[in-house]
């Protein structure tokens, strides 16, 4: 009976954390510029979006870490914890055409930003968030382990994303 | 909800018409019998059931409630009994249970109560009495000791204080007494009797014992000092007139030929009371299966279940309000019988321990006041009459003790005083008459005894020293040291060199000696010489470098030793050679380790000096392991550098390395033996967890890799990771196909970060053995090249 209950509460637990996961944290919530790209993104609960610098735009949702909608080659926000409370934000637009799947692998290549957050809420508004952006970024699922990495190369940009404070 | 407001409506209904057919049944069947004889009597409202709970209460209705014709149409019977059926049901368990547990509660909460008051209060007044009646008793029994033991107390104190007052007082005045007479009588002799000392010691001859004694003793210094300085003095005399002799011929002989090779816790009413509750009330409900009013199973069951619940609640009530007044009404009889019963108690007891304590206590403060009045009663008189009889008494015997004393000291020293004055003035004249005659007979003596010396003993050894073979100031390993001596033959004639030997002692294996001894060969000429080199050399071995070794070389003629002298050398080499930095190393990359040489000698090290640097460790791969440096001058230090690989995935692997140097003669001239820790110092650091070994089988390969930011800076750029698959020759196995891409990127990792990969790769057959090399690079840069064995 204690174990049926125990399982239980680990389901609800795991139910929870994980609906937590896919889920921006508040103080990272708001607009975000940077200056020397004119890059802007704006981030909301449950998804984000990009301005570029060319006026061009999209929205991406954001998900928990959830590997088959990457696999898909699906754009996102894919969040994952890592240690000491943090969150991975992988921030991913694949090209379609680069996509491929072999070996129970899956990569493809297209823009990626990629940043840090404090998994829980703390403190005020975050003023600054630095990303590392690049337009020929990667991804490499492993569909076996459903475990993904991804990366930038080492020419890479570095954005640094300063908040735009609403007008009063 | 039109649907489940009707249903409520309907049972809203029933209920009433429930209500109205048993509560009438209820209220006039309440205690009455099956024949309608009036209701049982409840306990305690007389009738003789007193204080006696009915153990078996009736909670029927009595008599039975029968069904009256429903004057109304019922054209909607229902299955079974409606809510409101079941409620009133209950409720009529719940009054029925009610009473019955109320009478029954009230009769065992008074029983309980005043047995449980008189119980207490039995204890209560019990205790308090007897307690009353030993404190009087102990209160009395401790004034009559009182007064007793003051009366006993003063009395002995008095005869005891005063007896012991007088004891001491005499022991104390005699001692004082004493003292007295003892110090007086030594002041009052001390003159007289040194002045009568001295005058007899004048008397005496004391004045020439002395010289007569003094005579003797200067005769025999001046032999002595003639004998100890003027013997010698000849002796030499005679030796360094023959040493300066000039020396009519000398010559010499190389001794060093063939050398041997030589290799190195009661329970509570309440408590009782829920039990037996709970105990009567399952017994009753069982009672209630034939009682219960209602032949319908549920309404059967609602009934029992109410009266259960009924019952509980007036048997608790009843109980407790009961019992609280009972405990009290039984309460107060009890203390009365406690308080009669201790009147019967023996407190005797506390009577005598009042007495022996109030005794006690008196006793010991009445003999301690009286004892120290009259101890100071009898002290003071004692005292004064002891010390004045003992005073009178001893005087004399004192003074004639001192008297003797202090005279027979004068005397003594006087005679001393009087006999040193003779010695001393006879002594020294008497040596100075004599010394001069003694003085030339010895030296006559000695040079006699060393001129017959030398004509038994014709061979000296004068001196001795040793010869590098390498004459750079630097006793080193390997090198063969030679030791020469030069004899001299102070005969007239020629003598053979064949019974002169030379032999050579050596501590420990730091110095091996080629030769354990040698015999001349070469005659030595009459007052000639004779200079031999290269006798009983000895090598230095490799055990003996960084150390101290001694040597010590000594010459015999006809078996009898010469002359001998010893040797301590400190062995070192000829150089030095240590890193000028500590080594460090990069997993993958290479590294630089910079190592200085150093001449010691006082000559130049020939060139070109060539360094070999040596590890048979495989954490270390040695891209240059040779360097070369030009003649190093004495003293000059050179530096040059070996560039290595490090293959280890450590943070600071102990790595054996070795450093030996030799010169343009191949000699090898220093050595460093290395085997310390050496820091791995790339950035990150590499690990293999799995999927190497699977390399060996052709197919898909997991390879997980985990990598770590070791550094210590502070901006970290992307990571980019380059893999390969090399046989067992280090060359690239090109056939390996790498899945996914490669190189393959990684976000940056902060400083202490780490994170876990996977590199796919698909590898052909045929490779049974290899090396999966991994690159990475940050920004571009290779940071550690990470090898792993398959």
């Amino acid at each position: 009976m204690r174990l049926k209950m125990l399982k239980v509460m680990m389901v609800l637990v795991l139910g929870f954390g994980l609906g937590a996961c896919g889920k921006i944290p508040k103080n990272y919530r708001g607009t975000f510029v940077d200056q020397s790209t004119g890059f802007q993104v704006q981030l909301k609960s449950s998804e984000g979006l990009w301005i570029r610098s060319d006026g061009s735009q999209q929205v991406f949702p954001a998900r928990a870490a959830a590997v088959k909608d990457m696999i898909q080659g699906q754009p996102g926000i894919y969040l994952r914890s890592v240690d000491d409370g943090q969150l991975e934000v992988f921030w991913v637009r694949p090209t379609v055409e680069t996509r491929r799947e072999e070996y129970g692998f899956v990569s493809f290549e297209g823009e990626v930003v990629y940043t840090r957050m404090a998994a829980k809420s703390s403190g005020g508004a975050v003023p600054v968030l630095l990303a590392r952006y690049c337009d020929r970024g990667q991804i490499l699922i492993d569909t076996v382990s459903q475990s993904f990495n991804g990366g930038c190369p080492g020419d890479s940009r570095i954005l640094e994303l300063v908040r735009v404070q609403p007008k009063k | 909800m039109a649907r489940i407001a009707n249903r409520w409506m309907t049972g809203i209904v029933l209920g009433v018409q429930l209500a109205q057919l048993v509560l009438p049944v209820l209220s006039s069947t309440a205690f009455a019998d099956e024949d309608g004889r009036p209701g049982r009597e409840r306990p305690g409202q007389g009738g003789g059931g007193g204080n006696r709970p009915d153990p078996r209460p009736d909670p029927r209705p009595d008599p039975r409630p029968e069904p009256r014709p429903d004057p109304r149409p019922s054209p909607e019977v229902p299955a079974g009994p409606s809510p409101g059926e079941i409620a009133a049901a209950r409720s009529a368990g719940e009054s029925a249970g009610e009473r019955d547990g109320e009478r029954e509660g009230r009769a065992r909460g008074w029983v309980d109560g005043v047995e449980e008051g008189r119980r207490d209060g039995y204890r209560q007044g019990y205790d308090y009495c007897l307690g009353q009646r030993k404190r009087e008793s102990y209160d009395r029994g401790y004034g009559d000791g009182a007064r007793d033991g003051s009366r006993d107390g003063q009395a002995r104190g008095q005869i005891e204080g005063y007896s012991q007052g007088q004891n001491v007082g005499y022991r104390d005045g005699q001692a004082d007494g004493d003292r007295r007479a003892k110090s007086q009588a030594s002041a009052d002799a001390e003159g007289p009797a040194r002045e009568h000392g001295r005058r007899d010691a004048d008397a005496t001859d004391s004045y020439e014992r002395g010289e007569a004694a003094g005579a003797i003793a200067g005769d025999a210094r001046a032999r002595q000092t003639a004998t100890d300085t003027d013997y010698p003095r000849g002796r030499e005399s005679y030796r360094t007139q023959r040493l300066n002799e000039p020396v009519s011929r000398e010559v010499s002989e190389n001794l060093s030929g063939a050398s041997r090779s030589v290799a190195p816790a009661a329970a509570s009413t309440l408590l009782d009371h829920s039990e037996l509750l709970e105990h009567r009330t399952s017994e009753r409900f069982e009672l209630l299966g034939e009682n219960n009013p209602y032949s319908d199973p549920q309404l059967r069951s609602a009934y029992s279940s109410g009266y259960s619940s009924g019952y509980r609640s007036g048997y608790d009530s009843a109980y407790r309000q009961e019992r609280r007044r009972g405990e009290a009404a039984g309460e107060p009889e009890g203390r009365q019988r406690g308080c009669r019963d201790a009147q019967f108690v023996d407190v005797s007891s506390d009577f005598r321990r009042g007495r022996d304590e109030g005794y006690n206590r008196a006793y010991r403060e009445a003999y301690d006041n009286a004892y120290r009045v009259a101890y100071d009663l009898g002290y003071a008189p004692a005292f004064r009459s002891a010390s004045d009889a003992m005073y009178r008494d001893r005087y004399a015997g004192y003074y004639q003790d001192a008297y003797a004393r202090f005279r027979a000291e004068a005397y003594q020293a006087r005679v001393n005083q009087l006999y040193r004055a003779g010695y001393a003035a006879a002594e020294k004249a008497t040596f100075d008459r004599t010394y001069p005659g003694y003085a030339a007979a010895e030296f006559n003596r000695g040079v006699a005894d060393e001129t017959a010396e030398f004509a038994a003993n014709p061979m000296r050894f004068m001196e001795a020293g040793f010869r590098e073979q390498f004459q750079d100031s630097v006793i080193e390993p390997g090198e063969t040291i030679g030791f020469w001596f030069r004899v001299r033959n102070f005969a007239d004639r020629e003598l053979s060199a064949s019974e002169l030997r030379f032999e050579v002692e050596t501590s420990g294996k730091g110095l091996l000696p080629l030769r354990q001894k040698d015999i001349g060969t070469v005659g030595v000429p009459g007052r000639g010489a004779i200079l031999m080199n290269g006798a009983v050399p000895v090598i230095v071995s490799e055990s003996a470098l960084n150390q101290s070794v001694s040597a010590t070389v000594k010459v015999f003629y006809r078996g009898k030793l010469l002359g001998s002298k010893s040797y301590s050398f400190n062995v070192r080499n000829r150089a030095s050679v240590d890193f000028s930095e500590r080594p460090v190393i990069r997993e993958g990359l290479e590294s630089t380790l910079k190592v200085k040489v150093t001449n010691n000698s006082s000559q130049a090290i020939t060139g070109p000096v060539r360094l070999e640097l040596r590890s048979d460790s495989r954490q270390i791969e040695l891209r240059q392991a040779s360097a070369e440096v030009a003649t190093l001058a004495p003293g000059e230090t050179r530096e040059t550098t070996f560039r290595v690989v490090g293959r280890s995935d450590q943070d600071s692997p102990q790595i054996p390395l070795a450093i030996s140097v030799v010169d343009g003669a191949r000699k090898r001239v220093a050595v460093k033996d290395f085997s310390g820790s050496v820091p791995v110092v790339n950035d990150y650091r590499v690990r293999l967890l799995e999927g190497g070994d699977s390399l060996k089988n052709s197919g898909v390969t997991r390879l997980n890799y985990q990598i770590r930011n070791v550094s210590s800076r502070l901006v970290f750029g992307a990571l980019e990771l380059y893999a390969r698959v090399l046989d067992s020759n280090g060359k690239v196995v090109p056939e390996a196909r790498w899945i996914g891409f490669n190189p393959q990127f990684l976000l940056p990792l902060e400083k202490g970060e780490q994170a876990r990969f996977v590199i796919p790769v698909v590898m052909p057959q045929g490779v049974s053995a290899g090396t999966v090399e991994l690159e990475v690079r940050e920004n571009g840069v290779p940071v550690v090249i990470h090898q792993a064995r398959f």
